[in-house]
């Protein structure tokens, strides 16, 4: 409805013709339908891949080793043509079925060889094996679940508690920091992987993924960690990490109205509504503390729209009299 | 992307597997079989199915079968080590039967386990036995 109320005004204003605005309807309506139908598809593909692991966890006896591998080779070749028919007729929700059966097969045939062969190892090690071999059905999928799925398969075979005692080390006493330097590095890698998409053309889903689940990531280490050293039984620590929660939110909010990003402001409003309401649903030891706290930073806040109102009219009116 | 490129690129996985497959084959030729003492209970694990952790009786192993007498401790699995844990993968339709003989077994019965062995290489665990027979022949 907003789509065809939008090109009825610039039909209105001949910006485009009464031909273009129907050609624009028909493929949005085409292109709607494909992508609602996608995800089901690869629900499909992730009940039968799901069931395919189950099986092959039940290690039948009856049926020798050879023959199981033979069978289960065979289904993956069988997988991987599928996939590339599907791919070559321009077959969307089809092809995202196959990338999902052959990830899942991957999967399921390492852990076949894992019981024949008795091989020794743990979920890293079977997750890095996974993840690494099934890469290449990943980047041909334009679903953004399975490349975020797959990013946790990789995450949960890296070892990252060496890089955390690192951390640990550096900043030993000064949390604070750590905590800003993990959002720093959160919102730097979603950055990056942002251009790289759109350097790439957005030819390739994964690294528009990675750019999301590290936006996800930053909000999660700012405000998680923020709660989590806000209960320190160190005032200050907790009043530190309580105005680093909101300096961050703030710095969100500024870039979304710098973009013209509604959606990303009103979403981060809420999220500070939201931990404005923990904080004042958390604190019952320190009530009288709290409350001045409370009305200080709603004071300050006034304060700084006030002072921000005043300046976009101050520059308002500079840039009037300029011209 | 070309075509004949990218029917490649999809069978490349699998590949891969199949040389692990042969590569896995391979390393038990030419190697020895021992027979190492044990005890143990099944977990479950989800993606590979049901397997019994183990631990090596190394007060109950016949030392006699390895070089110099001596058994190479070293060189086997742990169940401390992630990396190198004992395990051994049993089918789901027996995995009860054995985990209750393993755990309320107070000396009547004896596990081992048959390891292809060769002094250069990992020793990889082939058969399960129980007094002395096959498990599928001593649960039967």
């Amino acid at each position: 409805m907003k789509l065809v109320n939008t090109l009825n005004l610039w039909k209105e204003n001949h910006l485009i013709s009464e031909k273009q605005m129907q050609n624009i309807l028909k493929y949005e309506q085409n292109r709607k339908t494909n992508i609602s139908l996608s995800p089901l598809y690869w629900i499909a593909g992730l009940l039968i891949g799901l069931g395919i692991i189950m099986i092959i966890s039940a290690n039948w006896s009856q049926i020798a080793d050879l023959l199981k591998l033979i069978i289960m080779f065979s289904i993956m070749s069988l997988f991987s043509c599928a996939l590339y028919i599907s791919i070559n007729r321009n077959k969307t929700a089809y092809t995202e079925f196959f990338i999902t059966l052959s990830v899942l097969s991957v999967g399921a045939c390492i852990g076949l060889m894992g019981q024949i062969f008795n091989l020794s190892g743990n979920w890293s090690t079977f997750s890095l094996a996974w993840a690494l071999l099934s890469l290449i059905y990943v980047l041909f999928s334009k679903l953004e679940t399975i490349n975020i799925l797959w990013l946790f398969l990789l995450a949960s075979g890296v070892n990252f508690d060496l890089f955390d005692q690192f951390i640990r080390l550096l900043f030993r006493g000064l949390e604070i920091f750590w905590l800003a330097i993990s959002v720093l590095i959160f919102g730097l890698l979603s950055f990056c992987s942002r251009k790289l998409y759109c350097k790439i053309q957005q030819k390739i889903i994964l690294p528009l993924a990675f750019a999301d689940l590290s936006k996800f990531l930053m909000y999660f280490t700012a405000i998680y960690g923020g709660i989590a050293l806000g209960y320190d039984h160190n005032h200050s620590l907790s009043i530190l990490a309580n105005v680093f929660v909101f300096c961050f939110l703030g710095m969100r909010m500024l870039i979304a109205l710098k973009f013209a990003n509604v959606r990303s402001f009103v979403n981060n409003i809420h999220i500070c509504e939201i931990y404005i309401l923990y904080l004042f649903i958390s604190r019952f030891n320190d009530l009288l503390i709290s409350g001045i706290g409370f009305i200080i930073s709603g004071i300050l806040l006034l304060v700084c729209l006030y002072s921000l109102v005043k300046i976009k009219n101050y520059i308002k009116k500079l840039e009037m009299n300029n011209e | 992307m070309n075509k004949k490129l990218m029917l490649l690129t999809f069978f490349t996985p699998i590949i891969t597997l199949i040389i692990f497959c042969i590569y896995f084959y391979c390393q038990t030729l030419g190697m020895m079989d021992i027979k190492i003492r044990i005890k143990g209970y099944d977990p479950r694990d989800l993606l590979a199915g049901h397997y019994i952790q183990y631990t090596i009786d190394w007060d109950n192993t016949d030392c006699s079968q390895f070089e110099d007498k001596i058994c190479p401790k070293t060189q086997f699995c742990s169940p401390d080590t992630p990396q190198n844990n004992c395990r051994f993968y049993i089918p789901e339709a027996y995995a009860y039967k054995l985990d209750r003989l393993m755990r309320n077994n107070d000396t009547t019965h004896v596990f081992e386990i048959i390891y292809a062995y060769s002094k250069d290489k990992t020793p990889l665990p082939k058969e399960l036995l129980i007094d002395t027979k096959n498990w599928r022949n001593a649960i039967n």
